[in-house]
């Protein structure tokens, strides 16, 4: 018993193993045939066969034709393209089917009947069709389907093959045919080219109809087309056409083979053969930009390839070769391998290398087509519609050819008139631009309006991108012809929205007086041309938004704020600046001032800054103006905004002094001392008249002789009080103080000193009187 | 430069003893001048015009500090120089140009206390001036056997078709009357009266016999008689030099500043249609006096139009025909060039006797510099008083060397007066504590020489 026991216990230990294993290898070949089969369109209620089971796939034939036993010709049929057969009642118009006794399976594995081949002799239930393919098996073959199932499949081939509704099993029973068609026999017997021809556009119908039903269709449908077109061809497979566009996530042996071949050959990838590599490998994320405007996305791919690799990059040949098969749906076919494969074909599609390459032109075609997708994606816009082209990236825009666009163009250049920029209303401009508000274009309408006009080789000031505002109806605008040899701005750059501040301050004082002079404008012009951190595009748009500014009612409002984030230095240069365009026609007027008093304000100076800042730019300007004097270096020449030195250069530099600046005073210096000398030398007696009245002993130097007396008097006493010196006067009928300034006057004038001060008591300089009495 | 020219040492203990007591000198301007060459060659020309029977108006503007005073003051020497008489004053709220309230009789009389001559520099040169003529008089009576009386009135009488110049005549006789008469009392009632000393009519009468004063309503025509009078007693003409014209732009009645500005435009087109005769007019203010379109002179339409530069002077021409003159800031270099002229005239124009070498020159201005900041040349007042110090230590003490002094050298700063309150224009309201030729204030002017130490 025990041993019975242990015996029966030993077999259960046996045989539950056993089941198990049995039953996982169930569940393992279900879940094997379910997972590719979830490909397939759901919607088809009836299981595929399942093709593709490379682990049990062990004896299929690999076009090796030695162990090949052929059935006789005389056992079957195939009815050519065009030829009808008549099977069971049901007349196949278009054959494409074998038909008769017995055919053997391309592969001897699963069935020794191929399943395409529609056995004459078997029952068919024709009142009774399963169209809706209910009893189908996974892999059917006409042999062993039910009755009802054969009645209904050669009721749709009698039917044209066009009922949509068919059981997607009955069209894969057919496409069985054409696939032993195709690879097995061709192999075998001769097929001409025409009947090929006709078998693909065949395919291609029963895709079109049944290709959208089960994607699984699809693939081998599509797979063997493009296997049998591989194996056809006999040129170099990147002189083909591409495929049209399957969205696989792989690169397709078409693709595979064309660029294998190029770097095999040494030759460089080109773009369409590379569009076609990145849009199906399966690591290239596409977005919507891509996949939406997949034209656009393909023309701007091709365009910035070519940019940025010239006719394309070129690639070592590596190992890995591409091979290239085709698993046929049929269960009764086996899987073929391309000629081709021989021929070491390097796969170039795995190299990570080439994928970042290109990955990067892909993001940035996709940003660039962005906007126009998101454009497109909403529904109220029209595709051809100009604000849409608004949005496409310039290199494309150049590329299409649209009479709306031609038009605007015209009227554009009409506008300008064959100058370089003009005045326009907004109105006029508003009009031509489909905007929701005839009062003014929105932020949005403006920029896409800014970016069409750029577009067409135009650029309008205000631009909001570059600190202007939104259009407005009432009001205008500069527009102005872009040069197609600068560089295209998109945004200012720091300087020039410094500069544009410098300018609006400038121009608000130059408008300060309603006149705008003429060495104003000149000096601003001069000033932008001057400045050497912009580039000659910024100064193309620059000196617009200047013509602009000149002409508009900008205010001043919202000035403070641009300058805020100035430092010092900054602001000493702008305030200078400022005063000097007020200068610049020679005369700062009333208005100016109070402008400038306005604008020094919102720089957040002292009130009386402005005018110690006029004042110096007088002076600085008159220092300037002296040939004689101006002895300054070349390269302290004003340069870029032609700014006066700031007068506070002294506190930031230190003790310094200017050596230049030193000699041209002493110069100037020199040149007044001369001056002043020429007032207060002292003056030679030369007057002749006066020499002669010297010889009358009474008189002294031409002075009369009341006058002389006194020189006489004052020989006796030095120190004269006052009332003393009175007498003597009137003795000589003198009045003292008259007396005193004739006779210190005389002094001045021949020994440039006086002869006494006129005090009290007066004291009588000796030295002079004795010059005097000679 | 003439570096060999002998500068007289009556003008070098004048210009040292000045600036020691931190004061623009009145005498030897000439040596210490640093350039503006262009400015003071128009000035010249303007004098000459003056001597010539001709008229002129320059309105001097500079910022505190950049030496108006000093060049006003040295236009005026020049102008003595050339035989003109000149008189002087600075604007304050109790002297104005126009008022009602008799601070424009307190400017004329602030002028004519500093009537000056080349013989009298210093003001107080009235009498002079009346004697000088009253002395023609009497040399022509004599020639002529005329009586002076007659002569007088024969001289003064297109005078008389002047706007006061009947009673200005008479005002003349009534000196030499007293004069003649020894009447001691006539004598300066005349002289009171042309100071415009008489506040009223009533004691004018009694006192000369004449019907009008000089009061706020004829200051300018009288300054205009007094122009053409000095021609009349040999002079070749008058130059008022009046300063610190921001005190009308400090004048807080709208009306009040309206009125004094229409007398500036008066002068003004006195000037420019060449009707005022051997009169110069020189008017010292900031640039804010000039320049705000709210209180300065931009202020008064009229006045702006007529002051506008000439258009075609731009781009680095200039035309010192306008009637601006403006002068720049000083520099360092400015007063780095006024050192060298100060250590001239120590040497008396010797550059042999120099006390101190250039690099002194340097070095004192750095330790300037570091001790009250960019102020040593922007108000170098202070700066100059303090060099002048160390220069006659210098002198003093042979075996000193100047680098061991420097260290010990203090340098004050100095405030601008123009910003602080009306009330510090107050000070000389009697006329006498300052002298117009002062500069301005510092509070305490002793702190200059107790500054420096040895």
């Amino acid at each position: 018993m025990r041993s019975m026991g242990s015996f029966k216990e030993l077999l259960m230990k046996a045989i539950i193993p056993l089941f198990v294993i049995a039953a996982i290898l169930y569940f393992l070949i279900r879940s094997i045939r379910s997972n590719s089969n979830s490909n397939a369109d759901s919607s088809d209620k009836y299981k595929q066969p399942a093709y593709t089971i490379p682990e049990f796939n062990v004896n299929i034939s690999y076009g090796n034709s030695s162990n090949f036993v052929e059935s006789k010709p005389d056992e079957y049929k195939w009815i050519q393209p065009g030829e009808s057969v008549v099977v069971a009642g049901y007349t196949i118009p278009d054959g494409m089917v074998y038909v008769g006794k017995h055919l053997k399976s391309g592969s001897s594995y699963y069935h020794t009947e191929d399943p395409a081949l529609i056995k004459t002799y078997l029952i068919v239930s024709s009142n009774s069709p399963d169209r809706q393919g209910n009893n189908m098996d996974y892999w059917p073959s006409y042999s062993n389907i039910p009755p009802s199932s054969r009645a209904a499949y050669l009721e749709w081939l009698a039917g044209g093959k066009v009922d949509p509704e068919i059981n997607i099993g009955y069209v894969f029973l057919f496409f069985y045919g054409i696939e032993r068609r195709l690879l097995h026999d061709r192999k075998h017997y001769h097929v001409s080219n025409e009947e090929i021809r006709r078998l693909l556009d065949e395919i291609n119908v029963l895709l079109n109809i049944y290709g959208s039903k089960s994607g699984s269709f699809k693939h081998y449908a599509n797979s063997l087309m493009e296997y049998v077109y591989l194996s056809i061809t006999d040129s170099k497979f990147y002189d083909l056409e591409p495929p049209p566009i399957k969205y696989t996530y792989e690169v397709g042996p078409l693709v595979k083979l064309a660029l294998g071949q190029l770097a095999l050959e040494g030759k460089p990838l080109v773009a369409n053969w590379m569009y076609e590599y990145v849009i199906h490998h399966p690591e290239m994320y596409l977005k919507t930009p891509a996949r939406r405007c997949t034209e656009e996305f393909r023309k701007l791919f091709i365009i910035h390839y070519n940019n940025k690799f010239g006719d394309g990059i070129v690639v070592k040949p590596n190992k890995t070769n591409v091979t290239v098969s085709y698993r046929c749906a049929s269960s009764g076919m086996g899987e073929f391998e391309l000629a081709t494969n021989s021929l070491n074909i390097p796969d170039v599609s795995i190299l990570k290398t080439l994928l970042n390459k290109v990955k990067p032109i892909v993001n940035e075609c996709q940003d660039e087509l962005d906007k126009y997708s998101r454009w497109l994606g909403k529904k109220e816009n029209q595709e051809n519609s100009l604000i849409g082209y608004s949005f496409l990236p310039d290199i494309l825009f150049s590329t299409i050819e649209n009479k709306d666009v031609e038009e605007f163009k015209k009227w554009l250049s009409g506008l300008v008139n064959g100058g370089e920029s003009a005045i326009v209303s907004n109105m006029e401009l508003i009009k031509r631009w489909s905007v929701k508000n005839s009062e003014k274009m929105t932020k949005k309408e403006f920029l896409s309006f800014i970016s069409f006009l750029q577009k067409l080789g135009f650029g309008i000031e205000p631009d909001i991108r570059f600190d202007g505002g939104t259009l407005k109806a009432k009001g205008q605008s500069v527009l102005f012809k872009l040069n197609e040899y600068e560089e295209v701005l998109d945004s200012p750059s720091s300087h020039y929205s410094a500069k544009l501040v410098l300018l609006q301050f400038a121009v608000a004082v130059a408008k300060a007086d309603n006149v705008i002079a003429e060495g104003e404008q000149m000096m601003l012009i001069d000033s932008i041309e001057n400045t050497s951190k912009l580039n000659p595009a910024e100064k193309r748009r620059m000196k617009n938004s200047l013509t602009w500014l000149l002409k508009s009612d900008a205010s001043t409002q919202g000035l403070k704020k641009k300058v805020e984030s100035f430092d010092q230095k900054q602001k000493d240069q702008l305030a200078d600046y400022m005063v000097a365009i007020a200068g610049a026609d020679g005369f700062i007027s009333p208005e100016e001032v109070k402008m400038l008093s306005k604008l020094f304000k919102l720089l957040s100076y002292d009130e009386k800054q402005v005018y110690s800042s006029i004042h110096r730019y007088q002076t600085d300007m008159k220092d300037s103006s002296d040939e004689l004097v101006s002895v300054r270096p070349a390269d302290s020449v004003k340069s870029g905004f032609s700014i006066p030195k700031p007068s506070m250069a002294y506190e930031e530099e230190g003790f310094a002094l200017d050596r230049n600046k030193i000699a041209s005073k002493i110069k100037d210096t020199e040149r007044v001392s001369q001056l002043l000398q020429g007032v207060f030398a002292e003056e030679i007696p030369d007057e002749p008249e006066e020499i002669d009245i010297v010889g009358n002993e009474n008189t002294i130097h031409g002075l009369d002789e009341n006058h002389s007396a006194i020189l006489f008097a004052f020989q006796n006493q030095s120190l004269w009080p006052r009332s003393e010196f009175e007498k003597l006067a009137s003795q000589h009928e003198l009045m003292p103080d008259g007396a005193l300034e004739v006779i210190n006057e005389k002094a001045y004038e021949l020994f440039d000193d006086a002869l006494c001060e006129i005090e009290d008591p007066i004291e009588i300089n000796q030295e002079i009187l004795k010059e005097f009495l000679k | 430069m003439t570096k060999t020219q002998k500068i007289r040492s009556k003008d070098r203990d004048a210009i040292i003893q000045s600036l020691r007591a931190g004061v623009v000198p009145r005498k030897g301007l000439h040596h210490i001048q640093v350039g503006r060459s262009n400015e003071v060659s128009a000035l010249l020309k303007d004098i000459s015009r003056v001597t010539d029977e001709g008229s002129f108006i320059r309105f001097i503007i500079g910022e505190y500090g950049s030496g108006k005073t000093f060049f006003l003051n040295l236009i005026r020497s020049v102008a003595m120089e050339q035989k003109c008489v000149t008189v002087h004053a600075d604007l304050s709220p109790d002297r104005r140009l126009h008022a009602t309230g008799g601070q424009a009789r307190l400017l004329y009389a602030e002028l004519m206390r500093n009537l000056s001559t080349r013989t009298k520099p210093d003001g107080g040169a009235l009498p002079g001036v009346v004697e000088r003529f009253i002395s023609e008089v009497l040399k022509k009576s004599k020639e002529k056997n005329l009586s002076p009386d007659t002569v007088i009135r024969e001289k003064l009488e297109h005078l008389t078709e002047m706007v006061g110049g009947y009673d200005f005549a008479k005002v003349i006789e009534a000196y030499w009357k007293g004069y003649d008469t020894g009447d001691e009392a006539l004598k300066s009632d005349a002289i009171r009266w042309l100071r415009g000393e008489f506040s009223t009519k009533t004691d004018a009468k009694r006192a000369l016999d004449v019907r009008m004063i000089i009061d706020d309503a004829n200051f300018y025509n009288m300054l205009k008689l007094m122009a053409r009078f000095v021609r009349l007693a040999g002079f070749s003409g008058l130059v008022v030099c009046l300063d610190e014209l921001v005190n009308l732009y400090k004048l807080s009645n709208t009306q009040a500043r309206k009125s004094n500005y229409e007398e500036i435009l008066h002068m003004l087109n006195d000037s420019l249609q060449g009707t005022a005769y051997g009169l110069g007019i020189l008017l010292g203010g900031t640039p804010e006096f000039l320049y705000d379109t709210r209180r300065g002179l931009y202020s008064y339409e009229a006045l702006q139009s007529r002051l506008a530069e000439n258009t075609f002077a731009v781009n680095g021409l200039v035309d010192f025909t306008g009637p601006i003159i403006r002068l720049e800031n000083l520099s360092p270099e400015d007063l780095y060039v006024l050192l060298t002229k100060l250590r001239l005239v120590f040497a008396s124009g010797d550059s042999n006797a120099y006390l101190i070498p250039d690099e002194g020159l340097r070095a004192y201005m750095e330790h300037c510099h570091k001790q009250i900041g960019e102020a040593y040349f922007r108000t170098p007042r202070n700066t100059i008083v303090s060099f002048i110090n160390l220069l006659s230590v210098l002198e003093q003490n042979p075996s000193a060397n100047w680098q061991n002094l420097l260290g010990s050298v203090l340098v004050d700063k100095d405030s601008n007066p123009d910003f602080e309150g009306l009330e510090n224009n107050d000070i000389d309201s009697d006329g006498t504590s300052l002298s117009p030729a002062e500069m301005p204030t510092s509070s305490n002017p002793d702190d200059d020489l107790k500054s420096f130490k040895l």
